[in-house]
């Protein structure tokens, strides 16, 4: 469950399915929103966040590398690394971000025993060259491990909670 | 405890799985028995009307209205009307909460419906003889069936089974099997022989996490859906990375790494399937 908080009554919540992103800021809803999305096993969950313009951004990648199906790129571009990224950040300046204060939060990428596919791990290596191509650092993680977790990025002050079934929620 | 043992103490079977358990005993003749496929589902009048209301909806109804077995066996092919009759059997028991897993109410159903979907596309790319393939859809509907017996037991062991694997890092089934002396698997496995189901089906529930390595196999096949379903983040409980891969699997199957991604890739575009099943129960 989210932390309660008094206000919870009037927060705008926004689920960000596999393969796709929303960015908002807290302006334009009129509300305190959260940009919330669930269980991303081996997917990335990126979140950037403005926290001048308040504009907040979630996308939830499965793949690391769009040259697998450049046709499904084309449609739901959401769904890789490489293609998804630069969509996230440009929807962010599009709501008035800015690139010198965005902060890039990165969770998921969690691996099975034995893991064969290496699909968590090369989606965060994906994430991290597109990332350094374009000068922009990662803040703050929660990536790898044995577990799927669900996040919650509130766009009002940037906090990023991440849940696990049966443990306590963290802070990002 | 043994498989049996378990089985014993609970109660798993919604009572209209019968019907599917006579499909899935007839999948080995179908074609020569379409009477007998029929009558088996109108022995049972809601199982029937439930059928042909779904037949009609708007992702399987598109081509022509349905109103009879008959028609329904006609339009979507035998295999499409079982994998139906069997999701609305088996989905009762794997719609409820399950706290031995810290699954939430449809969790479970939501990750057997993609294990399914990746099962029979897996299949598509695999040297899985057709004999077996065609169950693939099936076996993923089912491979799961025995944590919903396991759930009660582990709940009560829930502290050594999650360190077992939080702390030690074991795989689930192997903490299962630790603790309860059995393992979801296997008890699933059982019960399909109890149901006295094709032993293709049996073994594929058997061995979905130590599939057999003799030969190609329907439990390999089933091993290598549910990892990418895992993968997929579709089993949200707090062991839902706790499986371990076998990469041997890929090699007797003839199934290349990519496949597995392009599986999921798949899974994720006919999003229309997966809500379909999900919402048959």
């Amino acid at each position: 469950m989210a932390a309660p908080s008094p206000d919870s009554s009037a927060r705008k919540r926004i689920i960000v399915g596999i393969a796709d992103m929303a960015v908002t800021n807290d302006i334009t809803v009129d509300l305190l929103a959260d940009l919330v999305t669930h269980s991303l096993g081996s997917c990335l969950g990126i979140t950037i966040y403005d926290p001048e313009t308040h504009v907040g951004g979630l996308l939830h990648v499965m793949l690391p590398d769009s040259a697998i199906d450049p046709e499904k790129a084309k449609r739901s571009p959401c769904v890789f690394v490489d293609t998804g990224v630069p969509l996230l950040f440009h929807k962010a300046y599009e709501l008035g971000a800015e690139k010198t204060r965005i902060v890039v939060k990165v969770v998921g990428g969690a691996r099975l025993l034995n893991d064969f596919f290496k699909i968590g791990q090369r989606n965060y290596e994906a994430l991290v060259t597109i990332l350094t191509r374009n000068g922009v650092k990662i803040t703050a993680e929660q990536v790898g491990g044995q577990v799927s977790r669900t996040i919650r990025l509130d766009v009002k002050t940037g906090s990023l909670f991440i849940r696990t079934p049966g443990l306590a929620e963290t802070t990002l | 405890m043994t498989a049996d043992e378990i089985l014993d103490q609970i109660k798993v079977l919604p009572p209209n799985t019968q019907v599917a358990i006579k499909l899935m005993k007839l999948l080995r003749t179908e074609n020569q028995h379409n009477e007998e496929i029929v009558e088996t589902i109108q022995y049972e009048p809601s199982l029937t009307a439930r059928l042909l209301k779904v037949c009609n909806s708007a992702y399987w109804g598109r081509k022509a209205r349905i109103g009879t077995v008959d028609e329904a066996i006609l339009q979507l092919g035998y295999q499409e009307v079982l994998t139906i009759v069997t999701a609305m059997g088996i989905g009762e028991a794997l719609t409820t909460e399950n706290q031995g897993y810290g699954m939430g109410a449809r969790e479970l159903w939501l990750h057997t419906v993609v294990t399914a979907m990746a099962s029979q596309k897996l299949a598509e790319h695999s040297k899985l003889p057709e004999t077996e393939a065609k169950f693939a859809f099936t076996a993923g509907l089912l491979h799961d069936l025995g944590k919903t017996a396991v759930g009660d037991f582990l709940k009560k062991e829930l502290e050594a089974v999650r360190e077992l694997v939080q702390k030690d890092g074991y795989a689930m089934v192997e903490a299962e099997t630790m603790i309860l002396g059995t393992n979801h698997a296997e008890i699933g496995g059982r019960l399909l022989e109890r149901w006295k189901l094709p032993s293709d089906l049996v073994d594929a529930v058997s061995f979905h996490h130590k599939p057999q390595l003799d030969r190609a196999t329907l439990s390999a096949l089933v091993h290598l859906a549910n990892c990418s379903a895992h993968l997929m983040g579709s089993s949200y409980g707090w062991d839902s990375m706790a499986v371990r891969v076998e990469p041997k699997a890929f090699l007797l199957l003839g199934i290349q790494p990519e496949d597995v991604e392009r599986t999921m890739l798949y899974v994720h575009e006919d999003s229309e399937r997966i809500n379909a099943f999900i919402a048959l129960v």
